[in-house]
């Protein structure tokens, strides 16, 4: 499980890019691609070597929300996106 | 009608480049009547069909074949693919792909590699693809890759051969490091369907696999992902063939004839256009192929009134001709077709019975 003191970062041979045709962003892995919301993009383009709760506490002052909700949500993205494969933590 | 015209553009494309193969694999799904080298597209007709992908929208696009690496415009396809800004797949049996080959695939933007293994015992190998000393090739180009810092996907074939080593092929998986594995049993199209009665797996085998692979989901998630494709003829519900017919995936074939999926061409009473006499777009948008199996419309009892209609699309119209005689019925594999019992009843016989010769598939024309 992904915690707060996870480093996480897209697996190899996942990529984010914009979808032109059908707009919006998506999430290009071997075998699979996934659709995604504003918030997941938001999530995934801030994946820069941080901790998960370094992460977290970032987007907590910059959207000016309680850590805990944003923390709760962050995770639980963040554990479908790599039960799915499309990122790695350690 | 309007459900017979497209919802949505492609999402993918299959380019099967070229049916020449350096194996001979006796599930391969290829045509029985294999493509000749003469008769494939020539480079200049693959680029155009990439720049069309992109043009519309499509955003992956799988490198096959048979040996993709067979082709010498390869590295050629996978540059003007990342040109394009296409997510770009090798599906590869990895013999062809040296360490020169897999740096130019690297400096081309390559964006993932499939390595099949047939089984990880040398003599298992040989006896399903004809290919002497396989395994221990494939196993440097697996570490080659891995030391590329490409994304590697193991693709492990499952027969009834080579249950037994399941575990062992998870083992190495797991020791390599890899993010995503595939345990995809043979399915029964081309040169497979031939040799059905030598391949398919025991119910009591299936249930092991199953066990086998829950377990180490368990045990790997997060860090390993397994796709795991069973013998379907054993399964209670047909499987989303290519995510509905005309729905998801365009496939070109190595002369250019254009498919909703790679087996389409068994339903003899179809005829497909080929590019780039036909562009892609207009095979998807309006060719009566692309439309004939499309949505919902077409289906027959049981699957017309089935509220499973929208997620499996009746299963596989491909199957349900080898197996009921008629492409438009139920994928007979589906526990609400009439004809599954006998499709049990068949997988049973056929995998408890000794094992027959098997035809391996017809060397390149």
């Amino acid at each position: 499980m992904i915690a707060a003191d996870s480093v996480v970062r897209l697996a190899p041979g996942v990529r984010m890019q914009q979808d032109a045709a059908r707009g919006g962003w998506v999430l290009l892995g071997p075998e699979r691609m996934l659709v995604l919301d504003d918030i997941a993009q938001l999530v995934i383009s801030r994946l820069a070597g941080q901790s998960a709760g370094e992460l977290v506490a970032a987007l907590a002052v910059e959207f000016d929300a309680p850590v805990e909700v944003i923390g709760a949500d962050v995770l639980a993205l963040l554990n479908t996106l790599a039960d799915k494969g499309f990122v790695r933590y350690g | 009608m309007a459900s017979l015209l497209p919802n949505t553009l492609p999402l993918a494309m299959l380019m099967e480049l070229t049916h020449r193969c350096p194996l001979r694999c006796a599930y391969c799904s290829n045509p029985l009547a294999l493509s000749p080298a003469s008769a494939e597209l020539p480079t200049a007709a693959w680029k155009a069909a990439l720049d069309e992908a992109a043009q519309l929208g499509m955003l992956q696009v799988h490198f096959s074949g048979g040996e993709p690496m067979a082709r010498p415009d390869l590295i050629e396809q996978v540059r003007h693919a990342t040109a394009r800004g296409l997510y770009s797949n090798l599906i590869t049996s990895g013999l062809l792909l040296d360490a020169h080959k897999l740096a130019e695939l690297v400096d081309a933007g390559l964006s993932h590699v499939q390595l099949s293994f047939q089984d990880l015992d040398e003599d298992g190998a040989q006896w399903v693809s004809g290919y002497a000393g396989g395994v221990a090739k494939k196993r440097e180009v697996a570490d080659r890759v891995l030391a590329s810092g490409l994304a590697l996907t193991l693709n492990f074939v499952m027969t009834r051969h080579n249950v037994s080593r399941l575990s062992a092929m998870l083992d190495y998986a797991e020791s390599l490091g890899v993010g995503r594995v595939e345990v995809a049993n043979t399915q029964y199209y081309g040169w497979g369907l031939k040799n059905r009665a030598a391949l398919i797996p025991t119910r009591e085998q299936l249930d092991e696999m199953n066990s086998l692979v829950a377990e180490r989901r368990a045990r790997c998630k997060g860090r390993m992902v397994i796709d795991y494709v069973i013998p379907d003829y054993y399964a209670r519900r047909p499987k989303a063939c290519m995510g509905g017919w005309g729905q998801r995936f365009i496939n070109v074939m190595p002369d250019g004839t254009i498919l909703p999926c790679h087996a389409a061409q068994t339903i003899g009473h179809l005829s497909f256009p080929r590019f780039p006499e036909s562009s892609l777009r207009a095979a998807w948008c309006e060719h009566p192929s692309f439309a004939a199996y499309r949505g919902v419309d077409w289906m027959p009892d049981p699957c017309g009134s089935c509220d499973h209609k929208e997620q499996d699309w009746g299963g596989c119209r491909c199957q349900a001709l080898a197996l009921a005689g008629d492409a438009s019925q139920t994928d007979p594999v589906c526990e609400r077709s009439p004809q599954h019992a006998q499709v049990v009843a068949l997988a049973m016989r056929e995998s408890r019975q000794p094992t027959p010769e098997l035809m391996l598939r017809q060397r390149h024309a």
